[in-house]
């Protein structure tokens, strides 16, 4: 073997190595993340998913996680049903409607607001939105629809974006073909380009769900800090995100209280992990 | 058609106000944050409980967070991006990559913190310190930079490889000497979206590098840092009104940083887009 070709082989093999690297990070967030919630798992077994009350700093300690993972998904709920349509709107908007200056306008700007750091959207919220919300009759500072608000600017240039994606990868012929035979723009893109679309627009669902269901800044800041239940939407609420950010300053290495905020992220690390999933399955179907 | 048109004109009226509001929140942010710039505000430590001063040390934390994480981060990010775009095909292993950056690039950032203050801080026992808090930051940025460069190299075309190939290069001759080169600018966009996220990032920080307060500067990787995510975070949620103007004057800057690194990366984005038609 002359020089070259061992610089060869060595690049080669470098290039296998570093992609091994991404398997190995994937197995040790795994692996550290179990490691360190084994013993808050072993000592409350079950109860520590099923029970609804948390209180790690009590004398008589509870560590059950099932409440602030209900709020995680009412949150996230919550989110979905005002960001999910409006993203819909916006993409059918682009896709349809805009004219290409809009569009450029409008593409720009999602650009642009996709770096906004969520540190900053729950500065705004708290700064400025929150004063308005008590005089609507909000009882908390933090509650669950300020959270909401703040999950909303935060998600909607990425879900709208991603649909939009998702509408124009459909072949122009169907567009075309559906105006042809009489139907108006808004029928073409509903019926016809929208079903052709499903793959691809049920994948932004999942992402857009996946994003909000781990994002922590704007919930850590605008969303309070009682690890109840709520029942209305001027309750505060404490989603896992927010519970392992604002508790692991806090907490001695090694407790279980320390193991329990693992164990929640091992939760939310489970459900990302399924729903990445999903998705990747659904856009490789539908890329084939 | 009447129909038609109202439903334009609706969802027209629908998308401009989401936006023109979305778009009004950061600039009233900016522009009042901006009234407290100061050539004291960038270059001085934070005095009188943060009511005085400025956020010099956020800034230098921030930088050295960003610049140790991007020195990790690219080179992981492009050879793995490399193996997806070049080196990948129907195997069982290349399957198993491409499903490992797909998933990594779902997990919550938080989740990212866990495992850095798990790994970096307490096993190998960098403690909170830059160097925890760069590095945690880095494996997060991993899948970001790792696909923008496979598309990057996806789109470089055939004819290029085959016609280096026909010269008789061999295969990483090919890869690393043409198809990356020629995807440079695209590379360059790429890592500058991967920065863009490092420096906004906040949770993960907060648990690994990130101090409430420093009064002296890091003096290696190994100490602790302020940075501006950080900062904000805390003044905004622990300090009282009159420390308010700080986190409107950091946030201002640092939208304004973000907006500089993803204006540039668009616009050479757009460049190439352009050029290639």
């Amino acid at each position: 073997m002359n020089k070259r070709e061992i610089k060869n082989n060595f690049k080669n093999i470098m290039v296998v190595c570093v992609a091994c690297f991404s398997i190995l990070i994937l197995v040790m967030i795994f692996g550290f993340i179990i490691k360190e919630s084994v013993p808050a798992i072993s000592r409350e077994g079950f109860k520590l998913f099923s029970g609804m009350l948390w209180y790690p700093t009590h004398s008589e300690p509870e560590y059950g996680l099932a409440a602030m993972f209900i709020g995680s998904l009412l949150i996230t709920l919550l989110t979905a049903v005002i960001v999910l349509p409006l993203g819909y709107i916006i993409a059918f908007f682009m896709y349809g409607y805009a004219k290409p200056w809009e569009k450029n306008i409008i593409k720009s700007s999602i650009d642009l607001l996709s770096g906004v750091p969520s540190v900053i959207i729950g500065s705004f919220l708290l700064v400025y939105v929150a004063p308005i919300f008590f005089k609507l009759g909000a009882w908390s500072r933090e509650n669950i629809l300020l959270g909401a608000v703040g999950l909303t600017i935060l998600s909607l240039p990425y879900t709208a974006s991603l649909m939009e994606e998702a509408m124009s990868s459909v072949d122009k012929s169907m567009k075309e073909g559906a105006l042809a035979l009489g139907a108006t723009k808004f029928r073409a893109g509903f019926s016809v380009i929208s079903k052709a679309a499903m793959p691809g627009l049920m994948n932004a669902v999942i992402l857009t769900l996946n994003r909000i269901i781990g994002e922590t800044m704007v919930v850590l800041m605008a969303s309070g800090g009682a690890a109840i239940i709520p029942m209305s939407l001027w309750d505060p609420v404490r989603p896992l995100t927010a519970a392992i950010a604002s508790e692991m300053g806090e907490v001695e290495l090694g407790s279980i209280h320390y193991s329990a905020l693992f164990a929640a992220g091992l939760v939310l690390l489970t459900i990302s992990f399924i729903l990445t999933l999903i998705s990747k399955k659904i856009s490789r179907r539908s890329s084939k | 058609m009447k129909r038609d048109i109202v439903i334009s004109i609706i969802f027209r009226v629908i998308s401009y106000a989401a936006f023109a509001i979305v778009i009004a929140i950061f600039l009233t942010f900016i522009l009042e944050g901006f009234m407290y710039f100061s050539p004291e505000f960038f270059t001085q430590f934070p005095q009188m409980g943060m009511t005085k001063g400025g956020i010099f040390p956020a800034i230098i934390g921030s930088v050295s967070v960003l610049l140790l994480s991007l020195a990790v981060a690219i080179p992981l990010g492009v050879f793995t991006g490399v193996f997806l775009s070049e080196y990948a095909g129907k195997g069982f292993f290349s399957k198993i990559v491409d499903t490992s950056i797909t998933a990594l690039s779902g997990v919550p950032s938080i989740v990212y913190g866990l495992f850095g203050l798990s790994i970096f801080c307490i096993t190998l026992g960098f403690r909170t310190s830059i160097l925890s808090g760069s590095l945690t930051l880095a494996i997060m940025t991993l899948p970001v930079i790792s696909s923008s460069v496979r598309e990057a190299l996806q789109a470089v075309p055939r004819e290029l490889r085959e016609s280096a190939y026909a010269l008789g290069a061999k295969k990483s001759e090919v890869v690393f000497k043409v198809v990356l080169t020629a995807a440079k600018e695209r590379i360059i966009t790429a890592v500058l979206i991967g920065g863009g996220r490092v420096i906004g990032e906040t949770a993960p920080i907060l648990l690994t590098g990130a101090i409430f307060y420093s009064t002296m500067m890091p003096k290696g990787i190994l100490d602790p840092v302020m940075t501006l995510p950080s900062h904000i975070y805390y003044i905004t949620m622990a300090y009282g009104q009159s420390a308010q103007w700080m986190a409107k004057g950091a946030s201002a800057f640092l939208m304004i940083f973000i907006l500089i690194i993803y204006s540039t990366a668009f616009y050479i984005r757009r460049k190439i887009g352009n050029a290639h038609k």
